[in-house]
C-alpha cells in the first residue's frame, strides 16, 4: 500500500473526528445543558437578551434544526459573538490562538531536545549515577503542577536573579507590530521591529520553560526504554560488527529506531502543552488562547468557551494528523490502522 | 598457512542474580586461514554465546576468561573484550546473524547500510575517512550481483522488510565481499530459510572463502548441514567441546557417544531400518560438575557424573569422553 | 490503596508483593507516602464527616495544629517556623492545618475518579478488544474522539456548562479519564486474546462475555495495576490544575489548587503561600509514580503509556 493511502485514510479519520468534536459540543451545550438559553446567555443575562439568544442560535427549533445550523457555524469558525469581549469569537481566535501556538512551537522544540537527548544519555549510562539523576529528573518533570513550574522558574530567574521579566508578552512600553501573521514574534520580524522582537522573545522563553519543564519527561522515558530495547536489537550488532563508528551506531541507528514511539508521543504532547498553557498562561499574564479562555470562564462568556475549545481540539487532531504522517514518513513499514 | 584464531580454556558464565551460570567451559580451538569450522550443537550448548565472545558483543553481566585468546595476531584482553575487538570488528571479523529480518536496520536503505560497509574498510585498511553518503552506488551494485541478487539495481534501494530472508542473506554475504574479513562468523546463517535458499546462501558463503580466503565459524544445530560446507568439525554439548576433528573423519567413525547419536539422527536413503534413531531425553544443565551429557548417554558410568574427562587427542581427534582414556 | 490491598488479598502467592516493594528505597518512600496520606485522608475525611453530622464542625480540625478557617490577622503572612511549619497565609491561617484538612477531597477524587475510569474503561476497552470489527471502530473512534480534547478544556466546557463546584469536577474528570482506560485495556485484551488459552477456553464453549469476566480481567490488571497507582497521582495532579482555575471545591473550604491561586497575589514576597500547597502536590504525584513503577517491575505488566 502506498503512503497517499495511508495518509488520504488518516485525513477522513481526521475529518470525522472534528466532526464528532462539534457534535459533542453540541450534545453538552445543547441537549445535556439543563437550561441551553441560560448557559449560552450567561446565568445573569437579561430577559431580552435571552430571548434574542433562543432565536441566535435556533434553541426554540427540533434539534436536528439546531445542530444543522451549529454544524453549519462551527464549520465556518462563526462561533457568535462574545458576550463580554463584544466582539465575534473568531476574531479573538485569531487574535490569541498565534500566541499560544508560538508558545507551544518554542515549548516543543525545548521539549524535544531536552527529552531526547537526556533520554538517550540515561540509555546510554543504563544503571549508572547519570541514569539515576536523569530518572529522578523526569519523574518531577511529569508530577510538576504546571503552575509549581512557572512560580518557581519565576520566583528564581525572574524575581531573585533578575535573568527574564516575570510575566507579560512584551514590554508595555513598546509599540507592538501590526498583526500580519498574527504571531507577534513573525510579525516583529516582518515589520524589521527589532526592540519588540527581542523583548518578545525574551518574555516568551520562561512560560515555554515551563511548559518544557512539565512535558519533557514522558519523553526522556520513552527514548531511554525505546533505546534500550534498539540497543539489544540484532541489527545494533550487526552494525556494530560491519564496523560503524560508536557515534554514528547511537545516534543514528539505534536514535532513529527510538524516534518512532517519541513521534506518535508528540501529539499527546501537545494536547498536554495545551492544557498545561492555560495555567501557565495566567501565571505569567500571556495573553494567549489559555488567558482567553479562563477569562471567558469566570466571566460566563459561553460562546468564547465553546469556540476555543472546537479550535483546540481541531488543532489536537491535527497534531495527531501530522504525527500520523511523520510516523508514515520515518518509518518505511506502514500500517494501516 | 597461518592461525586466524588460537583460543585455548575459554570460559564465558553469564552472572544472574540466581547464581553464576556457565555457557562456554574450557573450549580450545585454532582455525587456520581460508578453514571453515564447523560448530554443532542443540540450543543451549553454548555454540551462540561463544561467537558473540568472539564478536565482543556479549551482554555486560557476563564473565570472560580465557588462558590464551588470541585472535589474528592480537592477544585479547578478555576483561574487556567489547573494547579489545573494537578495532578487529570490519575487516577482521565479520558475522552474519541467524535472523535475517533482525539483522539489518529498519529504517535505513540497503544502499546506506551497505555504504557503512564501505566506509569501515577503506577507514580501516587504508586510514581514508569516507562519509556514508560519498559511497559510489554503481560500485556497491557490483557486490550484489557477485551474490546473484536478482536485480540488484533496485534492490539497493529498499528497506530491509521489503526483501526476503534469503536476500538479506545475500546482503550480508555481499557486505562480507566489501570487507573481506579474515574471520567470518555465521550464527545459523541459514536456519530461517527454506531448503532451496538454504543450499544458494551456503554456496556463496562456501564461495567467500575461495574468493577472499576468509576463514569461517559456521555454527549450527544440523549436523548435516555443518558437513556440507565444513573441513573441520566440532560437536559442542553443555558448554564443552566434545569431539573436535576432520569432518570426514568424524561423520565416517564419530567417536562421542553424543556425536553418534547426531549423526545416527541424519535420515538416511540408504539405511535400511524404518525408523530414525534419537538421542533419549532432553539437555538439562547439570549442577554434579560431571559430565553434561552423562544423564542422556547409554554408556554412562559412575565417574562420568562425578568428574568431567579432559580433552584427549586420538589419531589427529580430541574428544571428551571416558571411554576413550 | 484500595485497589493494592484488595489485590493483595485476592491473590495469596502475591502477598510478598508488598515485602518486595519495600525492599527498594524509592518504592518504600513513595509507597509511605501514599499509605501517609491515604490514611490520614480516612481519619480526616471521616472526622469531618461526623462532624458535619452532628452539627460540629469542629470536629474535623480536632487533630490538626490549627483551626483552618479560623484567621489571625495579626498572624498573616509568616513565614514557615517550628510554630507554622509551612507558614502562614494573608488572614493569618496556617498553611499545614489547611493543607491537612484538605486532604480527604483529593484522596477520595483520585479513588473515585481511577476506579470510574477503571470501569467505564475496562467495559468499553475489553469489548471493543475482544469482539474486534464494527464494535472495536466505533468504540475506539469514541476514544479517539474524548482524546482529542486536552483533558484539562474537556473538563473546562463541561464546568461551564453544568456549573462549578467539587462533584462537577470529579464528574468531568472521570468524563475525561476513562478514555485512556478504555486505550489500555484494549491492548491488553488483543494481547490476551491472542493466547492459547483463550482459544481452548472457546473451544470449550465458554461464552464470550464469561471468558471476558472470567480469563481477561485477572491478566489484565497486571498491566492495569500499576499503571492505575501511578495514576492516583495524575488524577490529584489534574485536581489541583482545576482546582487552582476556581473549578474544584469552592471556598471557604481550602483546596491545594486554589490555595495555589489564592497565594498568587502575594508572590514572590510571600512566596510560601503558593509553594507549599503545589510541593505538596509534586510530593505526592511523585510518591505516586514511584510506587507504580515499582509495582510493574514486580507484576511484570507491560510498559504503556497512553
Amino acid at each position: 500500500m502506498s503512503i497517499w493511502t495511508y495518509i488520504i485514510n488518516r485525513a477522513i479519520r481526521a475529518f470525522f473526528l472534528i466532526l464528532g468534536i462539534i457534535v459533542l459540543t453540541f450534545l453538552l451545550s445543547h441537549v445535556l445543558a439543563p437550561n441551553p438559553a441560560y448557559v449560552w446567555a450567561g446565568p445573569h443575562a437579561a430577559p431580552s437578551v435571552v430571548q434574542a439568544i433562543i432565536g441566535e442560535y435556533h434553541l426554540n427549533q427540533p434539534l436536528y434544526v439546531q445542530l444543522y445550523y451549529y454544524l453549519i457555524s462551527s464549520l465556518t469558525f462563526n462561533f457568535g459573538i462574545s458576550p463580554f469581549f463584544k466582539q465575534p469569537v473568531s476574531e479573538l481566535i485569531a487574535t490569541y490562538l498565534p500566541r499560544t501556538l508560538q508558545l507551544i512551537f518554542v515549548a516543543m522544540i525545548l521539549t524535544g531536545l531536552i527529552g531526547i537527548f537526556s533520554g538517550a544519555f540515561a540509555a546510554e549510562h543504563k544503571d549508572e549515577w547519570g541514569d539515576y539523576t536523569v530518572k529522578a529528573l523526569y519523574l518531577i518533570s511529569w508530577c510538576m503542577p504546571p503552575f509549581l513550574a512557572a512560580l518557581l522558574l519565576q520566583l528564581f530567574i525572574a524575581y531573585k536573579w533578575g535573568f527574564l521579566p516575570p510575566n507579560l508578552m512584551a514590554d508595555p512600553t513598546l509599540p507592538s507590530p501590526k498583526p500580519i501573521t498574527g504571531f507577534p514574534i513573525i510579525d516583529a520580524i516582518i515589520e524589521s521591529n527589532w526592540p519588540y522582537f527581542i523583548s518578545s522573545l525574551r518574555h516568551l522563553i520562561l512560560p515555554a520553560f515551563a511548559l518544557a519543564l512539565i512535558s519533557f519527561g514522558i519523553i526522556t522515558r520513552i527514548t531511554r526504554s525505546s533505546m534500550l530495547l534498539s540497543l539489544n536489537a540484532d541489527y545494533i550488532r550487526s552494525a556494530i560488527m560491519r564496523g560503524v563508528e560508536k557515534r554514528r551506531v547511537i545516534y543514528t541507528h539505534a536514535l532513529k529506531n527510538s524516534m518512532i514511539p517519541v513521534i506518535t508521543l508528540l501529539a499527546l504532547v501537545f494536547s498536554w502543552m495545551i492544557s498545561g498553557s492555560v495555567i501557565i498562561e495566567t501565571i505569567f499574564s500571556y495573553q494567549g488562547l489559555g488567558w482567553l479562555l479562563t477569562t471567558a470562564l469566570y466571566n460566563y462568556d459561553y460562546p468564547t468557551v465553546i469556540g476555543c475549545s472546537i479550535v483546540i481540539g481541531i488543532a489536537v487532531v491535527l497534531a495527531n494528523f501530522v504525527a500520523d504522517v511523520l510516523y508514515a514518513v520515518i518509518d518505511p513499514r506502514i500500517k494501516l490502522g | 598457512m597461518g592461525l586466524t584464531l588460537d583460543i585455548e580454556e575459554l570460559y564465558v558464565t553469564y552472572r544472574t542474580p540466581e547464581g553464576n551460570i556457565p555457557a562456554v567451559r574450557d573450549v580450545s580451538f585454532t582455525l587456520s586461514e581460508g578453514e571453515i569450522l564447523g560448530i554443532v550443537g542443540e540450543s543451549g550448548s553454548g555454540k551462540s554465546t561463544l561467537a558473540l565472545t568472539l564478536t565482543g558483543l556479549l551482554p555486560q553481566n557476563v564473565h570472560v576468561h580465557a588462558k590464551r585468546m588470541n585472535i589474528l595476531g592480537n592477544d585479547i584482553d578478555t576483561s574487556n573484550l567489547r573494547k579489545a575487538l573494537d578495532p578487529l570488528r570490519g575487516v577482521g571479523i565479520f558475522m552474519v546473524f541467524q535472523d535475517p529480518f533482525a539483522s539489518l536496520n529498519p529504517l535505513i536503505r540497503i544502499r546506506d547500510q551497505m555504504a557503512e560497509a564501505y566506509v569501515t574498510k577503506v577507514r580501516q585498511k587504508h586510514g581514508i575517512k569516507l562519509g556514508v553518503d560519498d559511497v559510489d552506488d554503481e560500485e556497491l551494485i557490483e557486490y550484489l550481483k557477485r551474490v546473484n541478487i536478482s536485480d540488484p539495481h533496485i534492490s539497493i534501494y529498499k528497506y530491509p522488510h521489503q526483501l526476503s530472508g534469503g536476500q538479506i542473506q545475500r546482503v550480508m554475504i555481499a557486505m562480507a565481499l566489501i570487507l573481506e574479513p579474515r574471520i567470518l562468523i555465521a550464527d545459523e546463517p541459514t536456519t530461517a530459510l527454506d531448503v532451496i535458499t538454504q543450499i544458494q546462501v551456503l554456496h556463496e558463503l562456501k564461495r567467500l572463502v575461495d574468493e577472499i580466503k576468509t576463514s569461517i565459524i559456521f555454527i549450527t544445530h544440523d549436523i548435516a548441514l555443518a558437513s556440507v560446507v565444513s573441513d573441520r568439525l566440532a560437536v559442542m554439548y553443555g558448554g564443552y567441546f566434545m569431539e573436535v576433528g576432520d569432518t570426514l573423519n568424524v561423520l565416517k567413525e564419530p567417536l562421542h557417544p553424543y556425536t553418534v547419536g547426531l549423526i545416527s539422527s541424519i535420515p538416511n536413503k540408504r539405511k535400511s531400518e524404518g525408523y530414525l534413531s534419537e538421542i533419549k531425553g532432553l539437555y538439562v544443565p547439570s549442577e554434579t560438575g560431571g559430565c553434561p551429557f552423562a544423564p542422556r548417554c547409554s554408556h554412562a558410568k559412575d565417574i562420568c557424573i562425578k568428574e568431567i574427562p579432559i580433552m584427549r587427542e586420538i589419531n589427529g581427534r580430541h574428544i571428551r569422553c571416558f571411554l576413550y582414556g | 490503596m484500595g485497589l493494592i490491598v484488595t489485590y493483595t488479598k485476592k491473590y495469596r502467592k502475591n502477598i510478598g508483593i508488598l515485602i518486595k516493594l519495600l525492599r527498594k528505597p524509592d518504592v518504600a518512600f513513595g509507597l509511605i507516602i501514599l499509605i501517609l496520606f491515604y490514611s490520614w485522608s480516612i481519619i480526616e475525611g471521616i472526622l469531618q464527616v461526623i462532624g458535619s453530622f452532628i452539627g460540629k464542625p469542629d470536629l474535623g480540625w480536632i487533630l490538626l495544629p490549627y483551626n483552618p478557617f479560623q484567621p489571625h490577622l495579626s498572624q498573616s503572612l509568616r513565614l514557615p517556623s517550628l510554630t507554622h511549619i509551612m507558614g502562614t497565609d494573608d488572614l493569618g491561617r496556617d498553611i499545614f492545618s489547611r493543607i491537612l484538612y484538605a486532604a480527604p477531597s483529593d484522596a477520595l477524587i483520585s479513588l473515585v475518579v481511577v476506579g470510574g475510569g477503571i470501569l467505564i474503561g475496562g467495559f468499553i476497552g475489553l469489548f471493543a478488544g475482544f469482539y474486534g470489527g464494527k464494535v472495536e471502530e466505533f468504540n475506539m473512534w469514541l476514544t479517539d474522539l474524548f482524546l482529542a480534547f486536552p483533558a484539562l478544556i474537556l473538563a473546562m466546557v463541561i464546568e461551564a456548562t453544568f456549573g462549578h463546584g467539587y462533584i462537577y469536577a470529579m464528574i468531568a474528570m472521570i468524563i475525561v479519564w476513562w478514555p485512556s482506560y478504555a486505550r489500555l485495556f484494549r491492548a491488553e485484551a488483543i494481547r490476551i486474546k491472542n493466547m492459547k488459552y483463550i482459544d481452548a477456553a472457546l473451544l470449550s464453549g465458554l461464552s464470550k462475555v464469561d471468558i471476558i469476566r472470567r480469563h481477561m480481567i485477572r491478566p489484565a490488571l497486571n498491566t492495569i495495576l500499576p499503571y492505575a497507582t501511578l495514576d492516583l497521582g495524575n488524577v490529584i495532579l489534574f485536581y489541583s490544575m482545576l482546582s487552582f482555575l476556581g473549578l474544584g471545591q469552592q471556598p471557604p473550604y481550602p483546596e491545594w489548587g486554589s490555595m495555589v491561586a489564592l497565594g498568587l497575589e502575594y508572590f514572590p514576597k510571600w512566596w510560601w503561600y503558593s509553594l507549599m500547597p503545589g510541593l505538596v502536590i509534586l510530593i505526592i504525584a511523585v510518591a505516586a509514580a514511584l510506587v507504580g513503577d515499582g509495582l510493574r517491575d514486580i507484576l511484570g505488566g507491560e510498559e504503556k503509556w497512553v
